[in-house]
C-alpha cells in the first residue's frame, strides 16, 4: 500500500468505488459492519478488496476497559483479517464495552500507570491473536477528567515502545480535543513519534448545540484548521496513508474524491521533498 | 476494586442513569452520541416501523428498548432481535400491526446477514429438504405483509391512509441471490412449507397437500418456492 489518500467505504458508493480510475486509492471499513455469517455486504467487500488496498478500523475491542478483550470479538476480527488480508488494522485508545453491555461510543479514561499496564496487555493480546501489529488511534475528548498521570502523547509513545504497535493519528481528533480541553494542538502533533505513525485520519466536525464544544461528527468536509495541522504533520514526517472519513450527511462520491485530491496534493509535495523517516507499520 | 474498573463502573452508570442537572456539557456529548447511535441502528433495522410511526415516536421507543436491552456486542448489524416483542408489549390493543410489521423488518435483517448457501435447484421427492439459512417463514393474523410492502423504504410515502383487507397473511423472506425478497404464501404454500419444516420429505408434504386440496397447483407451488430460494442444496 502506498502512502496515498483513501476513503471510508460506504455501500452506497460501491459502483463508483469499484470503477474509480484513481491511482493508489484505498478504502477503510469498520470490521464490525462485516461480522456476519454471509450475504451481500461481505460479497461487496470481497469485490472491493480484489481491486483496492483495504484497512480494517475497529471500534469494538474496547482496549482501555479494565478487562481482557472479548475473546469472541477477537475471533471474529481474526477471521476477517484472515479472509480479507487488510494492509492496515487499527483500533482506538478508548473503551466501549463494560459489564457485558456495549456502549456505541469511544469513551475516555484517566491516563494512569494502571491504565497503561492494562492497555499494553490488551494491545499485546490482540497483536498476538492477529499475528500482526495494529495501529492505535487518539480519540476525540470532551471531558476534563481528574487523575491523569501522563499526557496522551506520552501514553501513546510508551505503548508504541512497549507493544510494538503503531499509531493512527486522527488530526481532526487532535483539533477537537485541543479546542475542547484547551490544549496546544501543535505541541501535541510535534511530540508524536514520527516513525510509529502508520496512518492519518482527516474528518469534519461541528459545534455542539450549546455552542461550547466541538464534536467529532464526521458529517462535514475537513475544516481548514485541520488541513493546516495535516500539512504541518506531513511536512515533518513525510507522506502516510491518509483517510478522508465521512459517516453522516454522505455527499456524492465525487465530492469525497475532491477532498481526497486535496490530501493527495499535500502528500505529493512531501513525496517530492527529500525522503523522510519511513513508517514501521 | 482497581481504580480503572471503578472509574468505568461510575462512568457507564453516568451514561445510562438520568443525568444530574449540573452534568458537564462533555458528558452530554457522550450520552447523546450513544443515544443517537442506538436510535440510528434500530431505525436502520426497523425502517418500516419508523416510517409508519414517525421519527419522534420511534426514537422514544428505541431508547426505551435500548435501556432494557442494551447491545451486548459491538456487532450492531444483528442488534434489536427483541424489538418486535418489546413493541408487542407496549402497543395498545388494536395496534398489534406495529409489532407484526417489526417482525417482518427483523426477518429481512436476518435474511440479509445469514450464511451463504446454494439454493436448491431440483426437488428430490425422497429427501427432507433443508431450509435455506436465509429463509424465514412468517404468518400473521392481520395483513402485515401488505402494510410492510407499502411502507418499507424506499417505497414512496403514501398520501392517503391505506385500508388493506383485514385478513391473515403469510410470507417467505429469503435471499435467492444477493437481494432479500418477500414472497406471499397462500394457504397451500404455507401448509406445504410447514410440513417440510416439520420433517416431511417433499413427497410426503406433496401427498399431504393433495389429500387436503386435490386441486392444488403443486408444480407451480414448488417452482415458486425453489425460485424464491426457500431451500438449500443438501450438504455434500
Amino acid at each position: 500500500m502506498r502512502a496515498a489518500a483513501g476513503l471510508g467505504f460506504k455501500p452506497e458508493h460501491f459502483d463508483e468505488a469499484m470503477t474509480s480510475p484513481a491511482a493508489d486509492l484505498w478504502f477503510e471499513v469498520h470490521p464490525e459492519n462485516y461480522m456476519m455469517a454471509g450475504g451481500p455486504r461481505l460479497k461487496m467487500l470481497e469485490a472491493l478488496r480484489r481491486r483496492r488496498p483495504l484497512s480494517l478500523h475497529g471500534v469494538g475491542l474496547s482496549l482501555a476497559a479494565d478487562c481482557d478483550p472479548d475473546p469472541d470479538h477477537l475471533d471474529r476480527l481474526k477471521r476477517l483479517v484472515d479472509r480479507f488480508q487488510p494492509d492496515l488494522v487499527s483500533e482506538h485508545l478508548a473503551w466501549s464495552a463494560w459489564n457485558g453491555a456495549y456502549l456505541p461510543d469511544l469513551l475516555p479514561f484517566p491516563r494512569t500507570a494502571h491504565a497503561l499496564e492494562r492497555l499494553a496487555a490488551n494491545i499485546g493480546q490482540v497483536q498476538d491473536h492477529l499475528g500482526r501489529a495494529i495501529l492505535i488511534e487518539n480519540p476525540s475528548l470532551y471531558l476534563a477528567l481528574d487523575g491523569h498521570e501522563m499526557d496522551e502523547v506520552e501514553l501513546l509513545t510508551t505503548l508504541v515502545r512497549r507493544t510494538g504497535c503503531g499509531l493512527l493519528v486522527d488530526v481532526n481528533n487532535i483539533h477537537v480535543s485541543a479546542s475542547n480541553l484547551g490544549l496546544d494542538p501543535h505541541a501535541y502533533l510535534d511530540a508524536l513519534p514520527a516513525q510509529a505513525i502508520g496512518e492519518i485520519h482527516l474528518a469534519g466536525h461541528r459545534i455542539d448545540p450549546d455552542g461550547s464544544l466541538l464534536i467529532d461528527s464526521h458529517d462535514a468536509p475537513v475544516a481548514p484548521a485541520v488541513w493546516a495541522l495535516f500539512r504541518r504533520l506531513i511536512a515533518r514526517i513525510g507522506p502516510r496513508p491518509t483517510l478522508i472519513e465521512r459517516d453522516a450527511n454522505l455527499p456524492p462520491f465525487t465530492d469525497l474524491m475532491v477532498e481526497r485530491a486535496h490530501a493527495e496534493f499535500i502528500l505529493d509535495r512531501a513525496r517530492e521533498a527529500a525522503p523522510k523517516e519511513t513508517a514501521i507499520a | 476494586m482497581p481504580e480503572l474498573a471503578d472509574f468505568q463502573d461510575r462512568f457507564a452508570a453516568s451514561l445510562t442513569d438520568d443525568p444530574p442537572p449540573d452534568a458537564p456539557a462533555g458528558l452530554k456529548v457522550y450520552r447523546n452520541t450513544i443515544a443517537q447511535g442506538l436510535i440510528e441502528v434500530l431505525a436502520g433495522a426497523y425502517p418500516t416501523v419508523q416510517r409508519l410511526m414517525g421519527e419522534a415516536w420511534f426514537a422514544a421507543e428505541a431508547l426505551a428498548f435500548a435501556r432494557v436491552h442494551p447491545p451486548v456486542s459491538p456487532v450492531l448489524a444483528d442488534y434489536g432481535e427483541g424489538f418486535p416483542l418489546f413493541l408487542h408489549r407496549i402497543t395498545a390493543e388494536g395496534r398489534g400491526w406495529i409489532a407484526e410489521v417489526a417482525r417482518l423488518d427483523r426477518a429481512w435483517t436476518e435474511a440479509h446477514i445469514a450464511a451463504d448457501a446454494e439454493p436448491l435447484a431440483e426437488p428430490d421427492f425422497d429427501q427432507v429438504p433443508t431450509l435455506h439459512p436465509a429463509a424465514r417463514l412468517l404468518a400473521f393474523g392481520l395483513p402485515a405483509v401488505t402494510l410492510w410492502r407499502l411502507n418499507r423504504p424506499p417505497a414512496p410515502v403514501l398520501a392517503k391512509a391505506i385500508q388493506p383487507d383485514w385478513v391473515p397473511q403469510a410470507c417467505l423472506v429469503s435471499r435467492p441471490a444477493d437481494e432479500v425478497i418477500v414472497t406471499d404464501l397462500d394457504e397451500d404454500a404455507l401448509a406445504f412449507l410447514t410440513a417440510c419444516l416439520a420433517g416431511a420429505t417433499f413427497g410426503e408434504a406433496a401427498v399431504a397437500l393433495l389429500e387436503q386440496h386435490p386441486d392444488a397447483d403443486l408444480a407451480g407451488l414448488v417452482a415458486r418456492l425453489l425460485a424464491a430460494g426457500a431451500f438449500a442444496e443438501p450438504a455434500r
